[in-house]
């Protein structure tokens, strides 16, 4: 008699991967047809509204600009959680890091409102970084030392960053002429990133797309990627191999801030341009769920979050259809799980036994 | 294994090209340019039985005062989202777009700046362009009114107040009320506390929980849902709503609530474009142009509350008494407005004090 097993698939098989994709979507798409049909919406109305959702947010001009207008915050954040997640830290605190670069770009611009553009600008990025760099050392530090649960520690930083935004509003930063309103001033006009001539994406997106190349070569190309992709697969072989865990620790879960602190510099610059409560707008923690089912490649990653931002976008949309948001946001959550969930079964295979 | 990969792709494209097709006749916005549509940004979900679902009833006005269509995108954040709304609104072919939250402000203005044939109006900010207008209500009107049936109606002397920011807007209300409450009872204190939060149920109602426990027998707020108003009723103690009629939750000690009524403006608002008359202004209505309202009587507003109310509504209404007219001390007891003088619109804007009688701070 044969028997059957379940075994798991060796990486990398593109095909697979590809595979799975397309019948997530296939999937998705027949999900939400069927949950459109339940929901009293007749077959042309249900079809339109999956013509909006997979079509125009992705497959036009005007809605792929859209959906990658919206996937800019994404994409900085899940390829900052995506080094964190390769070497196994699991740094869930995206949205705290993301705040903070906000904060320190937006104090910046307010600082120094008269420095040229360009020098002005690079010390806005550079000083997003650093602070979301130093938020995520602050968890960091303690896990490399005393092994401290890294994802609690980053999830609690985050409600720390978001209240002292709030304290900014109300307090030091308040804008005295807005007559009594809790908002920071407008920063200045040198600061603002640079948009592309009638869509809504500005430069942050070549920040985005930069640091995937980067994060590609240093990961494949350079000993210490080699050295980070060790620690995440065996941390106990790593430090016979006389690897700094330690140290990659803090400083894995510091870049990981810092590129997470870009996507806060970015928001403010290119979007907001001032500092506000709601500038995160959940991004951090969405960009978990991206570099997931990126399987952790940065190029996957940046498609995934324009993936990501076509479905926020098309929630929008449809509702000039008269969807409401809720139905949207069902529809949001049955494609990612279709994914998730296709992704998973696709990483295991029945072979027969006997 | 690749042709099969290949073959799901095709397939894939097929069904997309159906679904496109099927669909692609129906939105054609640049037939309809001569037609007037009017979009709604709405800062939380129209299910929210307060705030929002007040403007979605006017909303919903003007749909059935002029038959045209309207549209509406809930839960828009103020955030990068406020722009994408507007932007998706005046795709599908709006031409008048109103957005309901303080910060929608610059998307609104920025969309104004790039449509300058259509027509903006912001609710509760204080910035303009010359197409784009905004509205508010004078909703300390109401708020001193709901002080009279609270100030009535505590034993305990102690009032509580759940508020979710010290803004001006808040204050205002707190100070209205609290002076309302002191026009009939001068013994009586208003407690307030801070949510940090506009709209969260379960916040709102652990807040009122908290002013029930320290012995509140009066339970008035600031929030966006109906939830305080619960808390009230779960532990039979009076209320006062916000936003929309709140009796559904108020029980047998549900008083009345301050409550929005937007649809005139909107109505006014899309027939000056239909007219084409539509001018450009900063629109702060009362309650004599109905903007604003006292909620009908719940049914422990007793003959005495009535008279002390309807009095004091005509006095609003007629001009012949201002809310905030001197006499007004601050919580430390010095005089912010003298006697004799009346607060401009300026200075209630930016109101920045609690009066004497509040127990709370304004710093959060």
């Amino acid at each position: 008699m044969k028997q059957y097993r379940i075994e798991k698939r060796m990486d990398g098989d593109m095909g697979n991967i590809v595979l799975a994709r397309v019948l997530a979507i296939l999937l998705a798409v027949a999900v939400t047809y069927f949950l459109l049909l339940v929901s009293g919406y007749d077959v042309e109305k249900s079809l339109k509204v999956l013509h909006t959702l997979f079509v125009k947010t992705l497959f036009t001009q005007k809605g792929l600009l859209s959906s990658i207008a919206r996937s800019i915050p994404i994409m900085l954040c899940a390829l900052g959680v995506t080094i964190a997640f390769r070497m196994k830290l699991w740094n869930i605190g995206a949205e705290g890091q993301m705040a903070m670069g906000a904060v320190a770009g937006a104090g910046i611009a307010m600082a120094f409102p008269d420095m040229p553009r360009i020098p002005l600008i690079l010390l806005m990025l550079f000083g997003g970084m650093l602070l979301g760099m130093l938020v995520a050392m602050l968890a960091g530090i303690p896990k490399a030392y005393w092994n401290v649960n890294e994802t609690i520690l980053t999830l609690m930083l985050n409600y720390i960053v978001l209240l002292f935004i709030r304290y900014l509003e109300v307090g030091p930063w308040k804008d005295p002429n807005a007559g009594g309103f809790s908002i920071t001033p407008e920063i200045t006009k040198t600061a603002w990133f640079s948009m592309i001539a009638g869509t809504r994406i500005h430069a942050g997106i070549f920040i985005a797309i930069a640091i995937a190349i980067i994060y590609y070569f240093v990961m494949k190309k350079t000993k210490w990627g080699f050295e980070v992709r060790v620690i995440g697969d065996n941390p106990a072989a790593a430090q016979y191999a006389g690897i700094n865990v330690k140290k990659n620790i803090i400083w894995v879960m510091g870049i990981s801030g810092a590129i997470a602190g870009l996507a806060g510099v970015s928001e403010v610059a290119g979007v907001v341009h001032r500092l506000e409560s709601g500038i995160t707008g959940g991004y951090g923690f969405t960009a978990v769920i991206i570099a997931w089912i990126a399987r952790l490649n940065p190029f996957s990653a940046v498609g995934m979050s324009v993936f990501m931002g076509a479905l926020i976008y098309g929630g929008t949309i449809v509702q000039t259809q008269g969807v409401p948001f809720a139905v949207g946001q069902m529809i949001q959550g049955i494609i990612l799980f279709c994914v998730l969930g296709v992704d998973l079964v696709s990483r295991y295979k029945i072979v027969k036994v006997g | 294994m690749k042709k099969f990969v290949a073959l799901l792709f095709a397939t894939l494209f097929m069904l997309m090209a159906m679904v496109g097709c099927t669909s692609e006749p129906a939105d054609n916005p640049e037939d309809e340019t001569s037609e007037i549509k009017a979009g709604f940004v709405y800062i939380g979900p129209i299910g929210d039985q307060g705030f929002t679902h007040m403007h979605d009833l006017g909303r919903q006005a003007v749909e059935a005062e002029f038959g045209i269509e309207t549209m509406y995108i809930e839960n828009v954040g103020e955030t990068s989202a406020a722009k994408e709304a507007i932007d998706t609104l005046i795709d599908a072919g709006c031409n008048v777009i109103f957005a309901t939250s303080f910060g929608h402000m610059d998307a609104m203005v920025q969309a104004s700046e790039e449509h300058p044939d259509l027509v903006f109006a912001h609710f509760s900010g204080f910035k303009t362009t010359e197409n784009m207008s905004n509205y508010f209500g004078r909703m300390y009107e109401p708020r001193f009114l709901s002080g009279i049936a609270a100030g009535h109606a505590t034993e305990s002397n102690q009032i509580g107040y759940v508020a979710a920011f010290a803004i001006p807007e808040v204050l205002r209300g707190i100070n209205a009320f609290t002076l309302g409450v002191q026009s009939v009872n001068p013994e009586a204190e208003v407690n307030v506390v801070w949510t940090s939060d506009w709209g969260d149920p379960t916040i709102g109602k652990n807040a009122a929980n908290g002013l029930l426990d320290a012995g509140c027998d009066v339970i008035a707020m600031h929030q966006d849902s109906p939830q305080p108003v619960v808390a009230a009723a779960e532990a039979d103690v009076y209320s006062i709503g916000y936003h929309a009629p709140m009796a559904q939750w108020g029980g047998d000690k549900y008083l009345t609530a301050p409550i929005w009524d937007v649809s005139g403006y909107y109505v006014n608002t899309v027939q000056s474009v239909i007219d084409g008359t539509w001018e450009m202004e900063e629109y702060w209505g009362g309650m004599s142009d109905g903007m604003v309202v006292l909620d009908d009587f719940g049914p422990a507003v007793t003959d005495e509350m009535k008279a002390d109310i309807e009095a004091a509504t005509q006095a609003i209404v007629s001009g012949e008494m201002h809310v905030f007219q001197g006499p007004i001390m601050n919580q430390a007891g010095e005089v912010v407005v003298p006697e004799g003088v009346t607060m401009t619109d300026g200075e209630m804007l930016g109101m920045n004090f609690l009066v004497q009688g509040v127990n709370g701070e304004v710093s959060e």
